[in-house]
């Protein structure tokens, strides 16, 4: 059993490659990789036992382990969740889930390049063990290392597991899938921010020492701080921690063969009752009704203050753009990097700061709000550059119906610009008043306004134009364009080329505003105003023509990506 | 590998057909999809496109609908090229594709009203058609609820009110029976029957042929892209469609089972 499930795995990656050759390269680019770390792990290995002082050894040993582990238990559910090459519904209609199953199962995930380096790193950790001490302590912490070491490893590759299935009994809902995608979207934002909030905060050796002192007793640190207790002589604690590992694996082990025994027995979605709406996209209503007959409507129109004459597809597309910004998780991880920009902003500001002492706090904010609402309306408004692969397959209705390039465009740009705009003009007034900017409001509003128009239009050509794979509907968010990434980044880098131009006139009127006076900024805002009008009109006629022209074609497209 | 492609079809201002495909041709790299020439849909028919997997009926009705387009040749909708008209063709056509996704992330009622305005049809008219619609297939229950949480058959449902909510003049369904349940098939079979007897046509590709001699008046047969019969359904099959079917394509009627396939205990 356990032989063949392996066999299994190598026929799959053997087919997979045999298939799309490119991932021979990162198979050996990954292999090389692999040996490169291996060396360094037993060369830091080696200068850990030998000139390392017993702490520094232990801390960095624990630190590293629990990382390991961690990393383990997290990234393999949340990057590659979606690997279910040995899904365990795939075998239900075959197999019964025995605990034989359940472990050869276990053996062929861990025959991959990181199970074997992470096997092999663990049983290197006794080398940090030959340099020091007596050498009945050296033989004996080597030898308890080379065991511990191994049971780490089988905690990281049973953890791991355990978190896959776990998740992949949960994604299977549709419900569960989407806060899957928002959860994992949300982890990697996150972490992408710890090792700045990290450095800011200052962390000192003796810090570390401390926090490995209470990993050495969690399911993460203990494996690799038994050798450590055997070599100082310290038998109670090492077997103490011993049986925190041995608990551990017998836990998880448990745990994996429930979990392994549900997914297999339950079949289909198993979620509850799903959710009810009772609007029909009221933002279409809202958009097509007269202004007579405005108050009888159920909600309030929320664009009154302007009334922007469109025709019932435009407001169509308006309308469900919106509730797709709204409900689908792809749509709100968007929003999420949209709402992450003032965060950015402001923790830069304090990290300005706090590494040196001569400048305020309160000073350097000042002038980094006045980003917000052009980083915004930037990242804001160039969000849609690609928002026909959005649709997917779907956008076959689009085609079907006939609808005009031109509406298709406005629809989009109106659906997205019903919030953002507001949010702009908010941010981009409010907090330099409230901090004592308000003379720079005029000009941080005309870039702000050009930069929606521009962006807004940028997005109406570039999506008709140069659609690239997206993450298709239902699919984690980050799990985006394995396929097309070249075409992504050089579709990407020409959109922001192209909006820099349109950027540009409005950006030149600046140079008098910070040179000479703030006056000046009225002047951007009419530059802006005007160019911002005039780029968005044109956006979307050209867009639209070029739509009319290749929608056929996009959908053609969309229909040859993998999973749409 | 161009085909030899006349300009037009012949003039027949008499009898416009409802759908009337010319020198259609497809290749996908190596493979020729489609290699047909003519299929005349009569206006009124309630007409069957058969084939076995992969003999290019979702090709041949992309094509037609203009979803996909050809190498060469065209579609008319009542005489209205598809290809050089698209506005207007597509006005005439409801289409229920296979194998497409819908904007799953609406509710029920949100998708069948989307269709509506994108077709530019007064709000007033989408809201009372939809209703009307979710009432007939027997939706109403779950209008509020998101497409995506839709099991195949109601998928199936609403992608076919979102083909007919423009009240079009050609129906062209890929597949609408595959995974539909009994109950929900009689309502698209009820729905489509009448739409035909008020003088409407319907087109409907399917691997079943028990389903078309049952409902279609008129049937086509292709295999590998090509066209091999086509007519009443009494002319092609005449009594026995299934076996006619099976000489068409050239495939072998098994007779024998296989000698060790016995129940066996344990």
């Amino acid at each position: 059993m356990v032989a063949t499930l392996a066999r299994l795995r190598f026929t799959l990656l053997r087919n997979t490659l045999l298939r799309e050759k490119w991932r021979i390269v990162l198979l050996a680019v990954g292999g090389l990789y692999a040996l490169g770390l291996l060396a360094f792990a037993v060369a830091g290995m080696v200068a850990l036992g030998v000139a390392a002082d017993p702490q520094v050894r232990d801390t960095v040993l624990v630190l590293l382990g629990s990382a390991l582990v961690l990393g383990w238990a997290i990234v393999p559910m949340v990057a590659f969740g979606l690997d279910n090459t040995l899904d365990l519904q795939r075998f239900a209609l075959y197999l019964t889930p025995t605990p034989r199953f359940a472990f050869g199962l276990f053996v062929a995930g861990a025959v991959s390049i990181p199970g074997a380096v992470t096997v092999l790193v663990s049983v290197t950790t006794a080398l940090a063990w030959v340099g020091s001490g007596t050498t009945a302590q050296r033989v004996s912490a080597a030898l308890v290392a080379l065991v511990t070491g191994l049971l780490g490893a089988a905690t990281c590759l049973l953890l791991a597991r355990v978190t896959t299935t776990a998740a992949s009994g949960l994604m299977r809902g549709r419900r569960g899938r989407d806060l899957a995608g928002v959860v994992a979207t949300g982890a990697v934002l996150v972490v992408s921010l710890v090792p700045v909030l990290l450095q800011s905060v200052g962390l000192r050796l003796s810090s570390f020492d401390a926090l490995a002192g209470v990993l050495a007793w969690t399911p993460l640190g203990a494996p690799w701080a038994v050798p450590s207790d055997v070599a100082a002589g310290r038998w109670g604690v090492a077997l103490a921690r011993l049986a925190v590992v041995l608990a551990t694996l017998g836990v998880a082990g448990v745990l994996y063969l429930r979990l392994v025994r549900r997914s297999m027995v339950s079949v289909g979605s198993g979620q509850g009752p799903s959710a009810e709406r009772t609007g029909r996209l009221p933002l279409a209503h809202a958009l097509l009704r007269e202004p007579a007959a405005a108050g009888e409507g159920a909600r309030p129109a929320v664009i009154t203050p302007v009334r922007v004459r469109t025709t019932p597809a435009a407001a169509a597309v308006a309308g469900r753009s919106l509730r797709y910004w709204r409900g689908d998780p792809r749509y709100l991880a968007s929003t999420g990097a949209i709402a992450l920009m003032p965060v950015l902003v402001l923790l830069l500001a304090w990290l300005v700061t706090s590494q040196s002492t001569d400048v305020a706090f309160r000073e350097v904010l000042a002038w980094a709000v006045l980003a917000l609402g052009p980083v915004t309306a930037w990242i804001g408004a160039w969000s849609i550059h690609d928002d026909i692969a959005y649709d997917s397959t779907a956008f076959w209705l689009h085609v079907a119906a006939g609808v005009r390039g031109a509406d298709d465009r406005l629809g989009r740009v109106l659906g997205l610009a019903v919030w953002l705009v507001p949010t702009v003009v908010l941010l981009a007034v409010v907090p330099p008043v409230l901090l004592g900017r308000g003379a720079w409001v005029p000009a941080v509003l005309g870039i702000s306004l050009v930069l929606l128009g521009g962006g807004f239009a940028v997005a109406c050509v570039f999506s008709a134009a140069l659609p690239y794979p997206a993450p298709p509907p239902g699919a984690n968010p980050m799990s985006s364009q394995s396929g097309g990434s070249v075409l992504a980044f050089a579709v990407q880098l020409l959109s922001f080329a192209v909006l820099g131009l349109l950027v540009l006139p409005t950006a030149l009127t600046l140079i008098p505003v910070f040179a000479g006076s703030t006056a000046w900024g009225w002047l951007t805002l009419a530059v802006g105003t005007v160019t911002a009008v005039v780029w968005l009109a044109v956006g979307v006629r050209w867009g639209g023509r070029i739509l009319d022209r290749n929608a056929v074609t996009v959908l053609t497209r969309i229909r040859s990506w993998p999973r749409h | 590998m161009t085909s030899p492609v006349p300009p037009r079809p012949p003039a027949d201002p008499g009898s416009v057909p409802a759908l009337h495909t010319w020198g259609l041709f497809k290749r996908f790299g190596p493979k020729t999809a489609v290699e047909q020439f003519e299929l005349v849909i009569p206006t009124g028919s309630y007409f069957g496109l058969v084939g076995p997997n992969g003999a290019g009926k979702t090709t041949t009705l992309s094509m037609a609908t203009g979803l996909l387009q050809p190498d060469a040749g065209t579609a008319f909708v009542h005489g209205v090229d598809v290809w050089r008209d698209p506005a207007t063709a597509k006005r005439q056509l409801g289409i229920l594709p296979d194998g497409l996704r819908l904007f799953d992330r609406l509710t029920g009622a949100e998708l069948v009203t989307y269709a509506g305005l994108l077709r530019g049809m007064d709000p007033d008219v989408v809201r009372r058609r939809t209703d009307d619609l979710l009432d007939v297939l027997g939706l109403t229950g779950d209008a509020n609820k998101l497409v995506a949480d839709y099991s195949a058959g109601m998928t199936k449902k609403i992608g076919l009110a979102t083909a007919l909510v423009h009240a079009p003049s050609v129906l062209v369904l890929d597949e609408p029976f595959e995974s539909v349940d009994p109950v929900s098939a009689s309502h698209i079979r009820a729905i489509l029957a009448d739409y035909v007897a008020n003088g409407g046509t319907v087109v409907l590709s399917s691997h079943v042929m028990e389903l078309v001699e049952r409902l279609c008046s008129h049937v086509a047969v292709m295999t590998e892209g090509r066209l091999v019969a086509s007519g009443t359904v009494a002319e092609v099959g005449g009594g026995d469609l299934q076996r006619r079917f099976a000489e068409l394509v050239g495939a072998e009627e098994v007779t024998e089972g296989l000698s060790w396939l016995r129940p066996s205990r344990g």
